[in-house]
């Protein structure tokens, strides 16, 4: 399982075995995600790193084999598709932790398990300034592991793996360098290595985990990738880009009538009825309406729910 | 306002009605409180009608209170001892039940269920009182020292739950910001404000003999206590905010639930 850090929780323990894939990862575009999700499965483990909603890495390792970026996207559906158990997992981050984080998944080695006592501890900081590199330095024991987040040469956080979320103190970390035979490793990325691009645009995850789910022990439909060059103008299928502006309006339409909450319970009842595409059920559609009506009038008057009720029907009628 | 005539008019019309040998005398500003309950209760029993099964829990506790208000007002009510006992057991009651409500509330925003009826409430409201008649009944008969203790155990029981309800709204009103109804859950932060000032005064005046509840029973016994202190300033800074607290509470809750209800129009 990887370990890493853990931000501000966004979605926890999450089962898999309930997640609509495509409609979650549209989810994490639109929120404009700074930040990780992670699918932890039983034998594998799948780490998506987000800047400003915009995929910039995604990490898959089973077997001790890891797949990287479109691969590994491909590898995720397959993983999801044939498991029913394990977690998903989102955290956020600041932009600093993330190329920190970023530098963890795909840096380049620049130490490997070196033995700590083995360096001068005190040079390598030196150099991880001067050289003003953005990484993750890790150091392991056999029972514990701890990090120090680099951006530019300079500290931003620090991890160990008893801890909830990413903190200012280096206490535990330098616990965990004083245990006997510590180990460190370094990974660290150079400029934007990889932080412009954005892996949903490049490949086609709703048309993978349709095919996927059409015959799941069917061999993978080819993934839609796009060359290089293509990259500037993606031009999505029509009913997926649809389904994903339909639940941001949906969601803005609950937000603008209920306030906060509003986002909460549309997400909530999506998850319900099966996700956006689900309401093209007519049946379905009046469960979900009467699901966030049932709900909303503990929050507004009836002629706001009744306007809201009438405005998300018009919107599903896009789908 | 004197309705003794008016009483001793109701007991030769209406026959099985005791008579009435003591004046019946009445402070204006009584009067006044509790029809600021009686409109409370009228508007958050119209207000939950429909709606989720919380506002039921905090509409029966608005009317109980203006049920244990009114009561007050009945020229037999220091007559019958187990029954002014179980008025103050209700008067414990609707805080409970508003309580409830609140925390229903506080579950709903973080959970966005809504569960559970309305006939529990109902039956588990009737269940406390019958509850309390049977404790009371089951007891020796009150006497007036008695009846202040019951007093003080449910101004307690105010006074704690009103502090925790404060909380609660502002909780709730934490996570629901932005919404239509947000500034109207609000407002019951300052109806408990006034509560707690109302009850936690009477408290305060109870605890240390300075109520005329005990006034009265070390005159009717002729003790030789003398409660030190009783003409300080506190005393009188007490009483006055016990009454103002007291009338603020009422009017606060006509006003939060004349502005929900305008905002759920």
């Amino acid at each position: 399982m990887f370990l890493l850090p853990k931000g501000k929780p966004l979605v926890e323990n999450f089962p898999i075995a309930k997640l609509q894939l495509p409609e979650a990862l549209d989810k994490l575009k639109n929120g404009k995600l700074t930040g990780c999700a992670i699918f932890d499965f039983p034998a594998s483990d799948c780490a998506l790193i987000y800047e400003e909603g915009r995929l910039i890495s995604v990490l898959m390792r089973r077997n001790k084999i890891e797949e990287k970026d479109a691969d590994a996207l491909r590898a995720l559906v397959d993983q999801i598709i044939l498991t029913d158990s394990g977690s998903f997992n989102v955290y956020g981050f600041t932009k600093d932790v993330n190329q920190a984080v970023l530098a963890l998944i795909r840096g380049v080695k620049v130490l490997d398990r070196q033995e700590l006592k083995m360096i001068d501890f005190k040079n390598l900081r030196e150099r991880i300034k001067n050289e003003r590199m953005t990484a993750t330095l890790k150091i392991s024991t056999d029972q514990s592991v701890g990090m120090i987040l680099y951006r530019d040469g300079e500290t931003v956080g620090f991890f160990d793996d008893t801890a909830d979320a990413i903190e200012n103190s280096p206490a535990k970390v330098q616990q965990i360098a004083t245990l006997p035979g510590a180990t460190v490793d370094l990974m660290a990325i150079r400029g934007t290595d990889g932080v412009n691009q954005d892996l949903s645009a490049q490949v086609n995850i709703r048309s993978l985990w349709a095919s996927a789910k059409g015959d799941v022990f069917a061999a993978p439909e080819p993934a839609n990738v796009f060359q290089p060059q293509a990259v500037a103008a993606p031009q999505p299928p029509p009913v997926a880009a649809n389904s994903a502006e339909v639940e941001t309006a949906i969601i803005a339409i609950a937000n603008a009538s209920l306030g906060k909450l509003g986002k909460t319970l549309v997400d909530k009842e999506l998850l319900n009825a099966g996700g956006i595409k689900a309401l093209k059920d007519e049946s379905k559609l009046r469960d979900f309406l009467n699901a966030v009506e049932k709900s909303s009038i503990l929050l507004a008057s009836a002629n706001k729910i009744k306007e809201m009720r009438n405005a998300i029907s018009l919107e599903v009628e896009k789908l | 306002m004197d309705f003794t005539s008016f009483f001793q008019y109701l007991t030769t019309i209406i026959p099985f009605l005791p008579k009435i040998y003591n004046p019946v005398v009445y402070n204006a500003s009584d009067l006044v409180l509790i029809f600021f309950w009686f409109v409370a209760a009228v508007i958050s029993f119209y207000f939950s009608y429909g709606n989720a099964r919380l506002w039921t829990s905090v509409s029966i506790g608005f009317f109980l209170i203006f049920w244990g208000q009114a009561y007050l007002l009945n020229p037999y009510a220091s007559s019958y001892f187990r029954v002014t006992a179980v008025h103050t057991i209700i008067g414990a009651v609707s805080i409970l039940l508003i309580s409830h409500g609140f925390q229903e509330y506080f579950l709903f925003t973080k959970t966005l269920d809504i569960t559970g009826s309305k006939r529990t409430i109902y039956l588990a409201t009737i269940g406390a009182i019958v509850l309390g008649i049977i404790f009371v009944s089951l007891n020796p008969k009150p006497s007036l020292f008695v009846l202040r203790n019951y007093r003080m155990a449910e101004n307690t029981v105010w006074l704690f739950l009103s502090i925790v309800n404060i909380f609660v709204v502002l909780k709730i009103y934490h996570e629901i910001k932005g919404s239509p109804i947000a500034n109207g859950i609000l407002s019951f932060v300052l109806v408990f404000f006034f509560i707690v000032i109302w009850k936690g005064s009477e408290l305060y005046l109870q605890l240390y003999q300075w109520d005329p509840a005990w006034q009265t029973l070390v005159e009717e016994f002729d003790f030789n206590i003398q409660s030190e202190g009783i003409d300080g300033a506190m005393v009188k800074i007490a009483t006055t905010m016990s009454s103002a607290g007291a009338m603020l509470s009422g009017l606060s809750v006509v006003g939060t639930f004349a502005y929900l209800f305008k905002l759920v129009r």
